[in-house]
């Protein structure tokens, strides 16, 4: 029966969906019940510092040690009753070195509690003898420096090194706090101090405690060597690296350097994202974007803070990554939680979606504003073709060390734009000279040698954007305009048909490969080749003008002809297609037609020099013919 | 080759596809994964539940003129996030902006409602801030504090006696953040008393009073922390508390480090603020601003709510190929509540299959516990339930009194719908219903159901089936409570949002379901005598209706079996004998001419051609004392009610298939004189089981008062097993208890063997020749005249008789095949 009900019936089943609704139901009520729902946030102080510490001495208590004991505990649990001990009859009872014992193990006790501003209490009661004694006066001083009196703290250290000059931590402490309060020259001293009587991580410490006070006083060089030395008793804190890093960046040493010394903190602690950001924010005033951006990539492993994603966003604006740029704003404003930083992301948006006007509306709106966002209305500007404002701003951001590179980027592409190419190279020369790895530089260099008819230079300079970027199709095709530029034809000829090996319809590519052929005086190829692009995009009006010149230089006139007047069908006011129209007409002794197409011409552009220039010669043909007409018409009268 | 042919015939069944398809969407996330320990922590998180906050302001005035009323709504910041909102100011413009890090809103114009309601789903944080002890107060900060350091007229900063209060409570170290902090906090949390003053207090009168409300301490504190170059803001809002309320709150945010750190000197929350606080304005404003003389009022509510934060947040959990279901159809408009019971209908539709068809329960209709559960989702549980079922009433005597007058179904159903409808649109006008309560359609359209379900209510009821209606009625009721239960489960709507791949396990599921052929547990009390008897082992409803019913029979031939006329046709062809036909009425056009035929006729028996279990069959002899007829039960029928009735058989309200019908009229069949002792009641049957043209059971069923002269078991005839071989009755039993006399009658159930039997046996088989279905019944009667006449020939016989005859089928049936 039972077999049969098992095996048979739907029972098993019902009594599976219970079980299966009961787990359903618990999980649900347990996760209900479990609610996290409080977030503690700690806020600590923003210096980087760690102070040393002495092994807390074990007292001895040999005599009414019951009574003692019994009295700590009591005034541990009651400050009233520690603040009434002189009244309390058990302590008054006790002898001299009883009550000692009684406040010494009370501070002990509220040091190791943490509760540092009872200790301090407790061991005000002694006096400096007493302290220094009983080998206090370090927990004092540190108790001190914990409850932020600092002055004291400092005063007590300097007393302590009085008395035990040999004090490795004390010393290295008291430096921390002299530093701590921007007194770099006297902390320098003790650190000095600090170096010569201890060994190990403290030697280190008080290395990198006198190189940070170099910092700060902007003695970049001796900051390096306090660094370096620092490392050498300690390699492998992460920190010391990074700070390192930081101040080979400030003395503007080698960047391969900078970035080889950042490269080996985050090998030391590879899951702290905030070293990633240190390297990327050092990359990214470097203009090295592409390279920033592949730091913060390895960061995003390790956190998803929306910092990453703001600055990712940057580097993609930087890079002209638009979709990309999109992906990280629309990570940002999921994850950012303060709303300045989504009021950033908005902005930031607002430039990706080209909106330019109405994100400049907005800055201007602003009574302050940050570098970043006067960079970003800067940009703005330029890309809406306000040069003027645009190189306003970026002249005042180019002396910031945050955005002065690129700034001055931003100013050589002005200065392109404007057609002021001598003075952008001299810019672009400049930016390499610092940073020499970044190919979009050397590429928008090899532009302007192209604009300024400078072949030569620009392959040099494109030559190394290749090198660094390989795989790019941009770059290449540049260096083939270079090469056909220089009149090395088949050189540039080579490399279009990679290009376009990689991508058959590459319009771009195509296009030069047509312009390589005229070069090379091909007609044949170049017309099938503009056939082609004009298949692929059939409203290439240029391509097909190009094509109609293509068939009259080979000679095929009518069907050049045919075409131009297909192109003016759809483009009336084409002048330069009816100027070709009009120049064929004249080389094809048609003047009447020829005529007419100038005189249209003239009708759009009554200015036209080529037009009127073709008029001249058309009515003087037109004049030679009448005087010949003429003279025939003579002559046969004559002959009459 | 075997094998290869055994592995792609178990590869291409549905299941495995699905499954495959399934471990394929499942796995794929996790592949990606560099860390799956990590990612299934992150499953985990986002599946929790989360408690969240309905907050509510109604704002009320009284005119009909050009209005002004400005507020500030809810900003989200790091501890409050805005989910969900909702506004409603008819006739009002908006405008919504943000000043200040607060967002302000004004309504103007002239209002058609004079109210304005916003509402919002607010997610709360707790939050609390350790200071570090060794944070000291900035001598300046880069940033531009001036806001937050400067002197008002309500909050002076370098006044006298603000220095000179300061002086009495300063700490040790001025110059120690957590040091000043705390003395400010302990002063002006401790040492002045809170009252609840009305109106603004500033600082110094706050401080001489030594008493004041949440407002004046904040701004005593603001003066204290600005005199010490602590950046500090006013913050106002409302505690959430679950009740209706007027009041507001302030407390103050401290700058510290970059963070605002909230302090309630009020309530005394130090560097920390409770969950319940909504932060509405950061600075001193007031909260509300109007026209004069407009009477305006206003309060706040508030209530908990535990949600998934997937149906509210778009957290893409899986390889980003699958997007959260429930974000995707807020996306294309559906509101929140709808896409969940969107998205949980199929696990519903499961609960039902298999309530149905593993359980055994039965529902009023199959789906409606469904949209019922759905509804209740809107109306909330037990005002839906109490509301529903005034409906279901409503609609059930609607249907009883609409029955009397003996109006035809479809117009009867549409006016009971229409009576359903007045009601509920005259309720909701008397009745207020809040702002704010949704009635969405799926709220409504329940109603409609009901009265369909009010119908079979109506009928069960009619034909005193109470066991049933009893069963039915328990097994709809589980059916909603399990459903609402499935919609509203939070575990289970984070679940499908986040993966909606699930959907494929359900129909994986019903698949099974729909191929299971146990027995349903409520069976298995209905067989219990004759379980585990490795002698006669049962046939249960689903063995019968997969392996037999969809398997043996064909589709046309049950189409055959349920058409009377067809099946009269076919036995007619085997010369089988059967009932006569006197007339047959096609379509309405032939009612006349059929009614002055039967009328020629004394008695008659008026059958619908597609009819089941007895339903819509009249036994009618002309009434001598008035004019039409009556039934053996004594009911009368005027010729008008029978062409009323007629009416409903050719609309198809007794057909199986519920298609259009017809009717036709047999003559009245006189009971064989060897049964004639139970024939007062009703002309008794034996129905034979035939499966493959093999006779495998047979039962005598004999009608009683309680089964108003119907041969149905279902409906309290009592069956009575014959020996196949002998023909002779062996046991009776009435709804599944064995008897040995009939109750109305005392005819004790001994010695009778059944006349004919060897003729009914040889009918039997050729009944299996003339219509071969696998498996199939046919009822046969012995008429006085006539001998043994075969009634009718069914597709889907019952499966009582295997209680009646103490013995399972299920052996002979399969040794059959």
């Amino acid at each position: 029966m039972v077999k049969y009900l098992l095996t048979q019936t739907g029972l098993p089943h019902f009594v599976i969906a219970l079980i299966f609704i009961g787990a359903v139901a618990y999980a649900e009520i347990s996760m209900q019940s479990s609610s996290k729902r409080l977030s503690t946030v700690t806020i600590a102080p923003l210096a980087d510092y760690s102070f040393e510490e002495q092994p807390i001495k074990k007292i001895d208590i040999t005599k009414n040690s019951e009574q003692v004991n019994a009295l700590v505990r009591l005034f541990t649990n009651s400050k009233e009753a520690f603040k009434s001990r002189e009244t309390n009859p058990q302590f008054t009872a006790l002898d001299k070195q009883a009550k000692l014992a009684v406040i010494i193990s009370l501070a002990h006790a509220f040091f190791i509690k943490k509760s540092f501003s009872d200790a301090v209490k407790a061991l005000e009661v002694l006096s400096e003898k007493q302290r220094l004694q009983n080998k206090l006066q370090f927990m004092y001083a540190r108790s001190l420096s914990n409850i932020a009196e600092y002055d004291k703290a400092i005063k007590q250290y300097q007393q302590l090194l009085i008395a035990q000059p040999k004090s490795q931590a004390g010393t290295l402490n008291l430096g921390i706090l002299l530093r701590r309060e921007n007194r770099y020259k006297e902390a320098i001293e003790v650190f000095v101090r600090a170096i010569k009587i201890s060994s190990g991580n403290i030697k280190a410490a008080a290395f990198s405690g006198k190189a940070t006070c170099y910092m700060s006083l902007g003695e970049y060089k001796q900051a390096i060597v306090a660094y370096k030395k620092s490392i050498e008793y300690r390699p492998t804190k992460a920190s010391t690296w990074m700070s390192l890093a930081g101040a080979l960046a400030a003395n503007n040493e080698n960047l391969r350097e900078v970035i080889k010394t950042f490269d080996r903190g985050i090998a030391l602690d590879q899951r702290n994202y905030k070293y990633y950001i240190r390297k990327a924010k050092f990359q990214t005033i470097n203009f090295s974007y592409f390279d920033a951006a592949n730091t913060l990539k390895k960061a995003l492993i390790f956190s998803s803070n929306a910092k990453l994603y703001e600055m990712m966003a940057w580097l993609q604006i930087e890079q002209a990554n638009r979709s990309q740029a999109n992906e990280f704003l629309s990570l940002l404003a999921k994850k950012s939680l303060t709303i300045s930083q989504k009021k950033r992301g908005k902005l930031l948006n607002l430039y990706v979606d080209k909106k330019y006007k109405k994100l400049i509306k907005i800055l201007n709106s602003k009574k302050k504003l940050t570098k970043e966002m006067h960079y970003l209305k800067a940009i703005a500007y330029r890309k809406s073709g306000f040069f003027d404002k645009a190189s306003e701003i970026l002249n005042k951001l180019s002396t910031s060390n945050q955005f002065g590179w690129r700034a001055k980027i931003h100013l050589a592409r002005i200065d392109r734009s404007r057609g002021k190419y001598i003075e952008a190279n001299k810019i672009y020369e400049k930016l390499l000279t610092h940073n020499y790895n970044v190919a979009f530089l050397w590429f928008e260099n090899a532009l302007v040698h192209e604009n300024l008819l400078q072949p030569v230079s620009g392959l040099l300079k494109i030559k190394h954007a290749v090198n660094l970027q390989p795989k790019n199709i941009v770059y290449k095709l540049a260096k083939a305009r270079l090469l056909a530029m220089s009149g090395k034809l088949s050189s540039a000829m080579e490399i279009v048909d990679l290009v376009l090996a990689q991508k058959k319809n590459y319009i771009k590519a195509l296009k030069i490969k047509a312009e390589l052929y005229a070069a090379k005086n091909d007609s044949n190829n170049q017309i099938k080749v503009y056939k082609h692009l004009i298949e692929l995009q059939e409203n290439d009006y240029t391509s097909k003008e190009k094509l109609a010149q293509a068939y009259i230089t080979l000679g095929n006139i009518k069907e050049g002809q045919q075409l131009l007047l297909k192109i003016l069908g759809e483009q009336s006011h084409n002048i330069s297609v009816r100027y070709i129209l009009a120049n064929s007409y004249y080389q094809s002794n048609e003047l009447t037609k020829s005529l007419g197409e100038v005189k249209k011409i003239l009708l759009l552009d009554k200015d036209n020099k080529q037009a009127k220039d073709l008029k001249q010669l058309i009515l003087s043909k037109i004049k030679e013919q009448q005087v010949e007409t003429e003279d025939m018409i003579l002559k046969e009268k004559l002959n009459n | 080759m075997q094998v290869f042919k055994k592995t792609f015939n178990l590869l291409v069944r549905p299941y495995i596809i699905l499954l495959l398809i399934l471990l394929m969407l499942f796995i794929s996330p996790w592949i990606n994964k560099d860390r799956p320990l990590d990612y299934l922590q992150q499953v985990i998180t986002n599946l929790e539940p989360e408690t969240i906050y309905k907050y509510s302001l109604t704002m009320e005035f009284n005119s009909e003129d050009y209005v002004k009323v400005s507020t500030y709504l809810p900003m989200e910041d790091a501890r409050q996030e805005n989910l969900e909102e909702v506004i409603s100011a008819k006739g009002l413009e908006i405008e919504d902006r943000i000043i200040k890090d607060s967002r302000f809103i004004k309504f103007y114009g002239k209002s058609l409602t004079q109210q304005i309601y916003y509402s919002a789903l607010l997610s709360l944080r707790a939050v609390e801030y350790d200071i570090s002890s060794e944070i000291k107060i900035p001598r300046y900060y880069e940033n531009d504090l001036s806001n937050y350091l400067d002197s008002t007229d309500v909050i002076p900063v370098n006044h006298p006696e603000i220095i000179a209060q300061w002086n009495k409570i300063k700490p040790s170290n001025e110059r120690n953040m957590l040091q000043v902090l705390n003395a400010i906090y302990n002063y002006t949390y401790n040492d002045i008393e809170t009252l609840p003053f009305k109106g603004l207090t500033d600082s110094l009168t706050a401080l001489r009073l030594g008493v004041a409300s949440c407002n004046g301490k904040s701004r005593l504190f603001l003066s204290l922390a600005r005199l010490n170059n602590i950046p500090t803001r006013l913050v106002g809002g409302v505690i959430l508390n679950g009740k209706k309320k007027k009041t507001s709150h302030q407390w103050v945010e401290v700058f510290i480090q970059d963070t605002w750190v909230p302090f309630d000197v009020t309530n005394g929350h130090f560097a920390s603020l409770p969950e319940k606080y909504v932060g509405l304005y950061r600075g001193d404003y007031y909260l509300f601003k109007h026209t004069p003389n407009i009477k305006f009022d206003y309060y706040f509510t508030s209530s908990r709510k535990t949600i998934a934060p997937a149906v509210y947040r778009d957290i893409v959990i899986n390889n980003e190929l699958l997007p959260n279901a429930s974000q995707m159809l807020q996306d294309l408009g559906i509101p929140i509540k709808a896409s969940l019971i969107f998205l949980l209908f199929p696990l519903s539709t499961l609960l039902i299959a298999f309530l149905r068809n593993i359980v055994g329960l039965k529902t009023f209709s199959i789906f409606m516990p469904m949209l019922v559960a759905a509804a209740l989702m809107y109306t909330g549980f037990w005002a839906g339930l109490i509301g529903l079922s005034f409906v279901l009433a409503l609609a059930v005597v609607s249907h009883h009194i609409l029955g009397k007058f003996h109006i035809l179904k479809i117009p009867r159903l549409a006016a009971v719908v229409t009576i359903i409808s007045i009601t509920v649109l005259y309720g909701i006008v008397f009745v207020e219903i809040p702002m704010g309560v949704e009635i969405g359609i799926l709220a409504l359209f329940p109603v409609i159901i009901l009265s369909f379900t009010a119908d079979n209510i109506h009928e069960m009821s009619s034909e005193s089936d109470w066991r049933g209606l009893l069963h039915s009625g328990i097994g709809t009721l589980v059916s909603i409570v399990l459903c609402y239960v499935i919609f509203n489960s939070i575990l289970l709507q984070g679940l499908f949002s986040l993966y909606p791949e699930l959907l494929f396990v359900i129909l994986l599921a019903l698949l099974y379901i729909g191929s299971w052929s146990g027995m349903r547990v409520i069976e298995t009390f209905r067989f219990w005598s004759l379980l585990g008897r490795l002698d006669s082992r049962v046939l249960a409803m689903n063995d019968r209706n997969i392996n037999l019913v969809n398997k043996r029979n064909d589709k046309n031939l049950m189409k055959l079996a349920i058409d009377k006329l067809q099946t009269k046709k076919a036995l007619e062809a085997k010369n089988i004998p059967h009932p006569k036909t006197l007339a047959r009425c096609r379509n309405h056009a032939e009612i006349e001419p059929f009614l002055k035929v039967i009328e020629k006729h004394n008695e008659f028996v008026l059958k619908p051609n597609k009819g089941s279990g007895g339903g819509g069959i009249l036994i009618l002899e002309k009434d001598p004392s008035n004019e039409g007829f009556i039934t053996k039960s004594g009911r009368h029928y005027s010729v008008d009610n029978l062409r009323k009735h007629i009416g409903e058989i050719l609309y198809g309200h007794f057909a199986q298939d519920g298609e259009e019908d017809e009717v036709f009229v047999e003559p009245l069949i006189k009971q064989h004189h060897s049964l004639a002792k139970f024939a007062p009641l009703g002309l008794c049957d034996i129905r034979v089981i035939i499966v493959n043209g093999q006779l495998i059971s047979a039962m005598l069923r004999v009608p009683t008062a309680s089964s108003d002269g119907k041969a149905n078991l279902h409906q309290g005839s009592i069956g009575v097993a014959i020996n196949m071989d002998t023909g002779k009755v062996e046991r009776a039993s009435l709804k599944g208890i064995e008897i040995t006399h009939h109750p109305d009658l005392n005819v004790e159930f001994k010695d009778i063997k059944i006349p004919f039997w060897e003729q009914i046996r040889e009918i039997a088989k050729n009944c299996y020749i003339a219509i071969p279905l696998g498996f199939m019944g046919t009822d046969i009667c012995l008429d006085e005249d006539f001998g043994p006449l075969v009634l009718e020939v069914n597709g889907r016989p019952g499966l009582e008789i295997q209680n009646v005859q103490d013995y399972g089928m299920k052996v002979p049936i399969y040794e059959a095949f």
